[in-house]
């Protein structure tokens, strides 16, 4: 039944996504979108803000290993994509990260292969794959403490969850982790320390944001999506051809 | 003849290429020199907090085409709009200009900025590339530059960091703004920033 249900899943997602228009990203549901945004906002000022503020005051290193090792972890989702999308190169190398920052940096908290010469790449994962596969964004939206999204970007997440085995053995019931499982407990408490790092590596940056935006909820929409395709095209942007034409 | 022909031909190849790659040159150096300037003023401590910034808006308002900047920001609205309202813009404009570049470099601490290349994108148009270095973490950001050769004059009319256009940015956050506000609303929304401010 459970195979079922998750073969059910996944063409699902596969129909959904392939009806995604490859046009403009609209903001198809914007005054739901902006209320939950207010809402994320409250949140952040109560929340995550004051927390990432008194992470901020850790000791630099600590902070650093702290980053390593969620960076080590999102491996299980990065190197398979880097695969899809043909990227093979990188998907050695960062597969060579993964094994000798697992082993010599103690479970990713240092960072050997750096100095072995893996630089470590951009991230991937499955919404990119989709993006790279020619797949369009589809509706823009926000979600509800997890932020912005498209429609693709949503799938895409259900897909970092479902076929990430540090997910499926912690939240999820597999022993993919050399026979164990580590209880759901690990898995929130990376989640947690990964989004409190990333909140704290941004503050100057989000209040800057904050002050000099005239509607900070366009801001970064506008932001968002330009990182995503930015990523999903490896750098590449289309944006030169609207100043070619301006006069 | 021929011979006149070849060497003439050859004459004009070397100008061509010698003139695009003056252009490029002086992109770069453009934004290295003002990248520097900035970075002095900005670290000097010597100089009040206020004097800094009036410094800083004083560069930002030399190289950057600002006219340019503020009708890309309109997009296609800019054709529903008047004379007069163009106008009445077109001045408001420069002041959040001026008033938002000086706010947001005010984070700036350690970092260098340094040129990497340049890209002619067109006879009148260069994409310089730079990257931002941080002094404590050696951490780089890509940077790139929309330089114009406006009426013989070099000016910048947008910065991309990482991907992300500052001027795109601006302009969908005044799209926004004018689909829901109009253009009062728009203005309303700018003297607020600068009052502010």
């Amino acid at each position: 039944m459970k195979k079922f249900l998750n073969t059910l899943l996944v063409t699902s997602l596969i129909t959904l996504t392939s009806t995604i228009s490859f046009s403009k990203t609209e903001d198809c549901f914007e005054p739901v979108n902006r209320a939950i945004f207010s809402f994320n906002m409250g949140l952040d000022n109560i929340i995550f803000k004051p927390v990432a503020k008194g992470y901020s005051y850790l000791p630099d290193p600590l902070k650093t290993g702290v980053k390593n090792a969620t960076n080590n972890v999102s491996y299980f989702v990065q190197i398979p994509n880097q695969f899809l999308q043909g990227k093979y190169k990188q998907g050695i190398n960062d597969t060579g990260r993964f094994i000798i920052n697992t082993t010599v940096g103690i479970f990713g908290i240092f960072d050997p292969a750096s100095k072995l010469g893996l630089k470590k790449n951009e991230n991937e994962d499955y919404s990119q794959t989709l993006g790279a596969w020619g797949i369009g964004h589809g509706c823009y939206v926000m979600l509800p403490v997890l932020g912005p999204a498209t429609l693709r970007d949503g799938v895409g997440k259900i897909g970092n969850a479902i076929l990430d085995p540090f997910y499926l053995s912690t939240v999820g019931d597999k022993e993919m982790l050399l026979g164990n499982n580590l209880g759901d407990g690990t898995y929130w408490g990376e989640t947690a320390l990964d989004k409190t790092n990333w909140r704290a590596e941004n503050l100057n940056t989000l209040d800057n944001l904050e002050k000099n935006s005239v509607d900070l909820y366009a801001s970064v929409r506008s932001l968002y999506l330009q990182r995503r395709d930015y990523l999903t095209n490896d750098g590449n942007s289309s944006d030169e051809d609207q100043w070619k034409d301006f006069k | 003849m021929l011979r006149k022909i070849f060497f003439l031909n050859i004459f004009f190849f070397i100008t061509l290429t010698f003139n695009s790659y003056s252009f490029e040159k002086e992109a770069e150096q453009l934004i290295q020199s003002t990248t520097d300037n900035a970075k002095k003023i900005i670290l000097d401590s010597n100089i009040k907090i206020a004097d800094k910034k009036k410094k800083i808006e004083a560069i930002a308002l030399d190289v950057v085409d600002v006219d340019g900047l503020g009708r890309f920001t309109l997009g296609s609205s800019r054709k529903d709009l008047n004379e007069t309202q163009l106008k009445e813009y077109a001045e408001i404009f420069r002041v959040f200009f001026a008033k938002n570049i000086s706010s947001r470099l005010q984070n700036y601490s350690d970092q260098n900025i340094k040129v990497t290349g340049s890209k002619k994108i067109s006879d009148n148009y260069v994409l310089v590339n730079s990257k931002m270095i941080s002094k404590k973490d050696n951490q780089e950001i890509k940077i790139d530059w929309r330089v114009f050769n406006i009426k013989n004059k070099l000016v910048i009319r947008d910065l991309v960091v990482e991907g992300l256009s500052l001027a795109k940015t601006q302009r969908e956050e005044f799209s926004s703004i004018l689909a829901s506000k109009g253009f009062d609303g728009l203005i309303a929304n700018l003297n607020d920033f600068i009052s502010k401010n």
